[in-house]
């Protein structure tokens, strides 16, 4: 089991803006922990910094107690998985081709996937039923189908932890529950998740840990029964929200958004 | 309940993708198709093309000649080989070439030192310049750039007109060439360095800085040079030809186009993760700073030695990589062999036309240009998921 821990972690891209500041969070690699929070609050740039792609200005983010910044990009590719919110293919790459990139930091540096890699990454591909796609341009697939390769790119990949950006942007109704049940599959094999969200019921759906990220400061941290509260709810988004014990064979909450006498 | 059931979903699925068929092999086997058809395609296309370019030419001969003196020239590199046992440890015996000399010593001077040499030049740049032009747009993500766009051809321009404009010489001007070229990359790298943001931005951006510096530069040589001496002179440099190309100059630009070719061939999975942006690249494992550097350095090296060669022959490493990735698709494993071959070819019947077309010799970079762009334009309309 692996530990990503992230110890008072402060970024800012100009240096004295700071996006988040004195961050703190510890994770295991069996957890889904998903972070809620306004839009352009720094969602996506935490991400980044847990992959080394924004250095912080301070703090330090460790895996198993190895400072990121020392692991090494090639090593740390192996400990972490990333799915971007919008992936721009430049050319049109097969799907295959894509899942098969998932392997690179296994590869030896000058080398080639081999039939291994080939193996692996048709196993993923398979897992996520995609196997009709694997000679179709990555450029011709639906945003649902963009995801699910990229899905299968992580799985393919071997990482300790994922990392995902709003997984279920874009996504209709059925896919953004498949996408889940693939998170909830994914924890079963011990990867450690971490993912943004802007809707507050997938966090009952499919996580173990929620935390409230605003003004910088995760303001709320703990099990989605204890965060994703009307309170809480009110102060991210504005917006009176109901939350109820489902009482049928279920037992969940759900969160109803109470649209009345919003705007009068 | 729920979770107890999306685990044994799970494990029904991994069953049956621990059952299913060998995918690695069959995937495998798949390419090795691939690959056997694209080398038979492409190997005999070229052999005809080269033969038929060896053929042509101005100076009248007979082509049976010249057919007949190549034949007897590979023999006899055959003859050398299975000689040199004999000579190395002793008991020599001669083995008598079958093909009879029955052609004059002109035809062989035409075949060994005029086109031999410089059809191999051609075949070198076309390909080096292709695979230049195609690890380019995988760095940049752009399938619409070429080498020059980091300023190596106008550097290269400017080495060339400053020789040229203080009469060096042929062979100053060419090592003038090559080294303004790499000058010009490396300025355009350092300028990015100052910078911090999006690193393919802030190259591109460099190089046209640099650029437009380095042709005001060569705007200002031209338009001091002497008008009846230097001036042509500059002008047919920059339109480039293969006239001036010796066995003596290849001893340098074939090594060097093709080590860096081969750096670049080694690199091909990486150029495949640089055309995903520099971050999804770095969060897959690699070292994009470095690996970016790498090919610019190579891809530089080759364009440099191409330009210093024959002068500016543009379009090539933009427009084959273009066609070659509709045809064989994006993957660089595929694409960077085959777009080599078809560079190759391509120039190779370029050069015919230059020499055949009309009486005097026209510039090879009025050719490249004059079927380059309509093929482009034609290319563009037909296909347009290629650069969607």
């Amino acid at each position: 089991m692996a530990v990503l821990s992230i110890e008072k972690a402060t970024f800012s891209y100009n240096g004295t803006d700071e996006i988040f500041t004195d961050l703190s969070y510890t994770m295991e690699s069996n957890e889904v922990f998903c972070i809620l929070g306004p839009n352009g609050i720094g969602k996506t740039t935490l991400l980044k910094s847990l992959m080394n792609l924004h250095p912080l200005k301070s703090g330090v983010i460790k895996i198993d107690g190895n400072d990121l910044r020392n692991i090494g990009q090639r090593q740390l590719a192996k400990l972490m998985s990333f799915i971007p919110q919008t992936t721009q293919f430049t050319f049109p790459y097969k799907v295959l081709d894509v899942v098969l990139m998932g392997r690179t930091p296994h590869l030896n540096a000058m080398s080639q996937p081999s039939r291994e890699d080939y193996q692996k990454s048709m196993e993923a591909i398979e897992l996520l039923g995609i196997k009709d796609l694997i000679f179709r341009p990555v450029t011709q697939l639906s945003g649902g189908q963009l995801q699910l390769v990229m899905l299968a790119r992580a799985i393919a990949q071997e990482a300790k932890f994922l990392l995902l950006d709003e997984p279920t942007n874009h996504l209709d109704y059925g896919k953004q529950m498949q996408t889940l049940s693939i998170i909830k599959a994914m924890k079963e094999r011990n990867v450690g998740m971490i993912m943004t969200s802007h809707n507050p019921d997938h966090a009952f759906l499919a996580c173990d840990k929620v935390a409230i990220m605003n003004r910088g400061q995760f303001t709320s941290v703990g099990t989605p029964d204890e965060v994703v509260t009307k309170k809480n709810l009110k102060e991210i988004y504005g917006i009176d929200v109901d939350i109820i014990e489902y009482e049928g064979s279920l037992k969940r909450k759900v969160c109803i958004p109470l649209l009345e006498g919003h705007f009068s | 309940m729920e979770k107890k059931k999306s685990s044994t979903l799970l494990k029904e699925k991994e069953l049956s993708a621990k059952q299913s068929a060998d995918y690695g092999k069959e995937l495998l086997q798949n390419d090795k198709q691939f690959r056997i058809k694209a080398v038979s395609i492409l190997v005999s296309v070229g052999v005809v093309v080269f033969i038929i370019s060896l053929l042509s030419g101005r100076y009248h001969c007979s082509k049976a000649d010249i057919l007949k003196a190549l034949g007897y020239g590979i023999t006899e590199l055959f003859i050398k080989a299975a000689e040199l046992p004999g000579k190395l440890f002793g008991g020599g015996y001669d083995i008598k070439n079958p093909i009879a000399v029955s052609w004059s010593s002109d035809v062989d001077t035409i075949l060994w030192v005029v086109r031999m040499p410089r059809i191999i030049a051609v075949i070198f740049i076309g390909g080096g310049l292709s695979l230049a032009g195609t690890s380019y747009q995988c760095v940049f993500r752009n399938p619409l750039v070429s080498e020059g766009i980091l300023g190596v051809s106008n550097g290269a321009s400017l080495g060339a007109v400053i020789a040229i404009f203080f009469s060096l010489g042929p062979t100053m001007t060419s090592i003038f060439a090559f080294f303004g070229g790499i000058l010009a990359v490396a300025l355009t790298y350092s300028c990015s360095r100052v910078f911090r943001g999006n690193p393919t931005l802030l190259l591109v951006l460099a190089g046209t800085v640099v650029g437009s510096l380095l042709s005001a530069g060569n705007s200002i040589l031209k338009y001091l040079a002497p008008q009846d001496t230097k001036l042509p002179e500059i002008t047919f440099w920059l339109m480039g030809s293969f006239a001036g190309i010796s066995a003596s100059k290849l001893t340098l630009l074939v090594p060097l186009i093709f080590s860096c070719s081969l750096g670049i061939y080694l690199m091909r999975w990486y150029l495949n993760l640089m055309s995903l942006g520099d971050d999804e690249a770095k969060a897959l494992g690699v070292n994009t700073a470095r690996a970016r550097l790498v090919l610019i350095i190579l891809s530089t090296v080759i364009s440099s030695a191409a330009v210093c060669v024959c002068g500016i022959v543009g379009w090539i490493g933009m427009v084959i990589p273009q066609i070659t990735r509709l045809v064989v698709g994006p993957d660089a494993r595929r694409l960077l062999p085959c777009t080599f071959a078809v560079g190759a070819i391509f120039l190779m019947l370029v050069d015919m036309l230059c020499r055949c077309l009309i009486a005097t010799e026209i510039p090879v970079g009025i050719i490249t240009s004059l079927i380059g762009a309509p093929i482009f334009l034609i290319l563009l309309k037909r296909v347009k998921e290629g650069w969607a």
